[in-house]
């Protein structure tokens, strides 16, 4: 009877193993998953700043230009349309592995956190499946996900097993490499748009939700608990008028917590970004390489003079390399656009 | 602008919604007229909680040109009756909102999530009217409040348990769903780790539990049968006349039935649920019935063991209807822990969780889309898609069984096989020995024979045989088609006889041996597509349906097989590719399985041979099954009889 509860037991445990293989194997490697599992890769304990939050947030923050530029570093944590259930739990994360002296919270999803559980199968995926197993997880997908979508979540092989139709010789590279941009996001792209800066004088305050208000009071509290400090920002988007609105009644909620808040889309915020030249698209504007590393500079001066933020030359190393990758990709990036437009 | 008045609800009611969870959904009829007070809702709530108030309100008076706008109110208030703030200024941002009702499109969702203020103890909805003239007839206001501070917190907590289980029980379990799964497990622990003597009670809470999920008003019909059975069966034991008490109950069992089956045939507009299971359910009635009127059981005096008998999770779906005399003392006998009986249970639902995932839903993608009434598909297709079917609908319903049994074998209960490799039958005759065995030994035991049999000459048994295929395709289904359906194997049957003495006299001529090889085959093949044509009734909506394929199928020409576009038929080459392949493998196992249980062939192998097999066909489960995200889950075939 022992034996056989024995040979039970290690049966059960090949099958786990196969069946992580095989989850592994159908998940797909695109560029966000890639950025997402790069957060794992960091050496435990060596970063001073996390930026969490949505496609803006890394698509604004440069971590290799804030270390080249101001000695400091960081990296970006988050998946495209991130709602804040998710940035909760990356902010928890974030806090556990490395101990960062600042979180900054990026705010575009914000107005849709309504705790209706609306977020759509892509983003939920995207933020759920590289977070590793835990309380912390299935909280995360309880906390995000509707009842019909629970099972996709938590067994993630039913939303990618049809994926054996077309799997490549990435799919089957499971350990991953270190991300070197360390989750940002190099566009080469130059898109004009319109406009992306309010008077917030003239703007009235929606005000914010009541359970986005408890989402960020608990954020708040949990960095405050790590003796970090948090600190939300805005970052330059094509923003409209009902955007402009809701970061009035953020701003207003986030005096009332003590947190600080930078508004790029506010004209007093001190940073002016070209509209022809550091935009990457004019849908939700994201920012190209140029917009990005100009925001970056404005965070570094925000950083080293406001909060004293000092390096201690620590990973140089590691840090070294990555600049070296990064300037490479970094080049080639705008040459493939140069070079696409040149075409046309 | 206006002030608030309170609804025609009691404040009692509203006390006792708030107090069911989730839903609380409230049909009311009142009208909103512009300048008149507002109608409201109110609800106990407490401080801290946060919550989603959504609903639907039905305005079907609004015309379309209008701008149609109700705003919706939300104001907390403490024990005084005194306005409380949400701590969230402005306070309208926060609690209040608009959306447009147009009465011509149907319902209109409305929802908001809000923070309950400390202190507040009443929260009060109210609808206002916005639009600038005319009425609105509010015919349908439903409210659901719900609490998310379960979501708020860490995983674990008893509140997340309690909405955890809420969402879990909010739906029924198909038996290829994880849902089900997670069900068996729970089961299989209380059943192994409570004391013996309360397996059968754990075997009918899970049951009750599982039925339940799928509808709660299905009990009034399976309650009267289960009390009608055992006050009969009572009855039936002091009476002098047991075989007429046999009957009536028998008779408002079927009567039941009919009602729920045909009742909107013969009533039409009407809605009448049809409660799961009811056809094999009311089957295992009169069987034992039937067998206690004939002293083959003894009158059970103990009401749960029938219960239980009726009710017992994995046959009620589909089935195999058992006798009471097989099953009912194995569900009330205590059962031992064996890993190796555990173990062959898994083996066996896991191999009917493949035939249904991986074979049949495929499949179903074909047949499907080349039956469709308005496909235009002629010919070969069609020919190949009514093959497809016959597997399909093989391996759906074979497969459910096999889930079935495999569960039931995990707890120790032995359910009768219910196929026999049907399309290996010989003859129509055989293939109704090897398909769907249960029921038509049960229509032997309890139509045929009473009816006489083969016992009162030639062309009193062919008319037996036909009323007993004809009673089958009534049960199968109210159309037509299944009518006919169940004529058509009645009439194969009759035929069977002349069709043996003509491949004789063939065999015979051609200087061969009836039992070799390959005129076996050749009777197979005939068998395979008198079933298969058969299956063409079954499967269509209705007769003339049914009639429109039969004539497709018939427009082969002979260029077809190199002209169609096999891959355009609905599954991409690669989905094609297994398919057949899985066909393939059924095929083969199903020939080895003539001679020798495949399980145990496995069992008897070196253990790195038996985890490579088991581990293989679970991974092949996994990767190729049907299910998830952008597939439609299909029912099981035989759960809608």
């Amino acid at each position: 009877m022992v034996i056989k509860i024995l040979r039970t037991t290690a049966y059960l445990l090949a099958l786990t193993v196969v069946f992580q293989c095989v989850t592994e194997v159908l998940r797909p490697k695109d560029q966000s998953q890639k950025r997402i599992a790069g957060f794992d890769k960091e050496v435990k304990g060596s970063l001073d700043v996390v930026c969490i939050g949505s496609s803006h947030a890394f698509c604004t923050w440069n971590p290799v230009h804030l270390y080249m530029r101001y000695d400091i570093r960081s990296c970006v944590y988050g998946s495209e349309s991130q709602p804040i259930e998710a940035s909760l739990a990356f902010v928890k994360r974030a806090l556990k592995l490395h101990h960062p002296k600042m979180i900054f919270l990026e705010s575009f999803m914000f107005s849709s956190a309504t705790g209706e559980k609306k977020t759509k199968t892509a983003p939920a995926h995207r933020a759920i499946d590289s977070y590793p197993w835990g309380k912390d997880r299935i909280s995360l997908i309880e906390s995000m996900v509707p009842p019909g979508g629970k099972a996709e979540m938590y067994f993630d092989v039913r939303q990618y097993h049809s994926r054996w139709k077309c799997l490549g010789k990435d799919d089957f590279s499971i350990c991953g490499e270190r991300d070197c941009c360390h989750g940002c996001q190099l566009i080469g792209k130059v898109v004009p748009i319109t406009q992306y800066l309010y008077n917030f004088d003239k703007i009235w305050d929606r005000g914010i939700n009541a359970y986005l208000a408890v989402r960020l009071d608990q954020i708040n509290q949990l960095v405050k608990a790590h003796g970090a400090e948090l600190v939300v920002f805005t970052a330059p988007f094509h923003a409209v008028m009902e955007n402009a609105r809701f970061c009035k009644g953020l701003s207003r909620f986030l005096k009332s917590r003590g947190i600080e808040y930078l508004n790029f889309i506010d004209e007093k915020s001190g940073l002016k970004l070209d509209v022809k030249k550091d935009f990457a698209d004019n849908k939700d504007g994201h920012l190209n390489i140029y917009g990005m590393e100009k925001v970056t500079d404005y965070i570094g001066d925000v950083l080293k003079n406001r909060h004293h933020l000092n390096s201690d030359r620590r990973y140089e190393d590691e840090w070294r390399d990555d600049i070296e990758q990064y300037g490479k990709m970094r080049n080639q990036e705008i040459a493939k656009w140069r070079q696409s437009e040149e075409a046309r | 602008m206006s002030q608030l008045i309170p609804l025609a609800f009691s404040r009692k009611l509203a006390m006792h919604l708030v107090g069911m969870l989730p839903l609380c959904v409230m049909a009311v009829d009142f009208t909103l007229v512009e300048g008149e007070l507002p109608q409201m809702v109110e609800s106990e709530v407490e401080g801290g909680q946060v919550i989603t108030i959504s609903g639907d309100v039905y305005c079907p008076g609004l015309a379309k040109s209008l701008c149609n706008v109700v705003r919706f109110s939300v104001r907390f208030e403490n024990q005084e009756g005194l306005p409380v703030s949400s701590g969230v200024l402005p306070e309208d941002a926060n609690t209040n909102g608009v959306f447009y009702a147009n009465g011509n499109v149907g319902p209109c969702r409305f929802s908001k999530t809000v923070l309950v203020p400390d202190r507040s103890i009443r929260l009060e909805l109210g609808l206002i009217p916005l639009w600038k003239e005319g009425k609105c007839e509010v015919k349908e206001l439903s409210i659901d409040i719900q609490d998310q501070s379960a979501f708020l917190g860490d995983a674990f907590s008893p509140t997340w348990w309690s909405a955890r289980l809420r969402d879990w029980l909010s739906g029924g379990l198909d038996p290829s769903s994880l849902g089900f799964c997670g069900f068996v497990i729970i089961l299989l622990l209380l059943y192994f780790v409570l004391p013996a003597v309360l397996q059968p009670w754990i075997l009918l809470l899970g049951s009750v539990v599982f039925y339940s999920m799928f509808s709660v008003k299905a009990w009034c019909f399976l309650g009267a049968s289960i009390l009608s059975v055992y006050l009969g069966g009572w009855l039936m034991s002091a009476s002098r006349i047991p075989r007429v008490i046999c009957g009536s109950v028998i008779c408002m069992n079927l009567g039941l039935l009919a009602f729920t089956k045909y009742g909107t045939t013969f009533f039409p507009g009407t809605s009448i649920l049809i409660p799961l299971g009811i056809s094999f359910y009311t089957l295992q009635v009169i069987s034992y019935l039937v067998d206690l009127a004939r002293g083959e059981v003894q009158v059970e005096r103990n009401p749960f063991k029938l219960a239980l008998y009726l009710t017992y999770f994995p046959l009620i779906m589909q089935g195999p209807i058992s006798r009471y005399g097989q099953l009912g003392p194995q569900l009330w006998a205590r059962h031992d822990f064996d890993l190796d009986r555990i173990r062959d249970g898994i083996q066996l639902a896991l191999w009917g969780a493949f035939k249904k995932m991986v074979i049949a839903d495929r499949a179903a993608i074909i047949v499907g889309k080349v039956f469709a009434p308005e496909s235009g598909i002629e010919g070969l297709p069609v020919l190949f898609a009514a093959v497809l079917y016959s597997i399909q609908i093989y391996a759906d319903f074979s497969g459910c069984v096999d889930i079935s049994r495999g569960v039931s074998q995990c707890l120790g209960i032995d359910l009768i096989r219910n196929f026999n490799h049907p399309y290996f039958a010989e003859s129509v005759q055989d293939f109704w020995r090897r398909w769907h065995i249960s029921l038509s030994s049960w229509l032997r035991d309890y139509v045929y024979i009473p009816l006489g049999g083969n016992r009162r000459g030639m062309c009193r048994k062919y008319v037996n045989v036909l009323l007993v295929f004809a009673v089958s395709g009534l049960w199968h289904g109210t159309g037509m088609n299944f009518f006919v359906w169940g004529l058509l194997h009645g009439i194969f049957q009759i035929t069977d006889v002349a069709r043996a003495k003509i491949g004789m006299f063939v065999w015979k001529g051609l200087g061969m041996d009836a039992s070799a090889f390959l005129c076996r085959m050749c009777r197979i093949l005939v068998t395979f597509s008198e079933v298969t044509f058969a299956w063409i009734l079954f499967r269509a909506q209705d007769y003339p349906h049914a009639i429109s394929i039969i004539k497709r199928m018939m427009a082969i020409r002979p260029r077809q097989v190199l002209e169609t576009s096999w891959v355009s038929l609905g599954l991409d080459r690669m989905d094609l590719t297994v398919l057949l392949a899985a066909i393939g493998l059924l095929l083969v196992i199903s020939i080895f399985q003539e001679r020798k249980s495949v399980r145990c062939f496995i069992n008897n192998r070196q253990l790195c041979v038996r985890w490579f097999a088991s581990l293989a066909g679970i991974v092949s489960l996994v990767v190729f099954g049907m299910y998830g995200t952008g597939y439609r889950p299909l029912q099981f075939i035989y759960m809608q009889f």
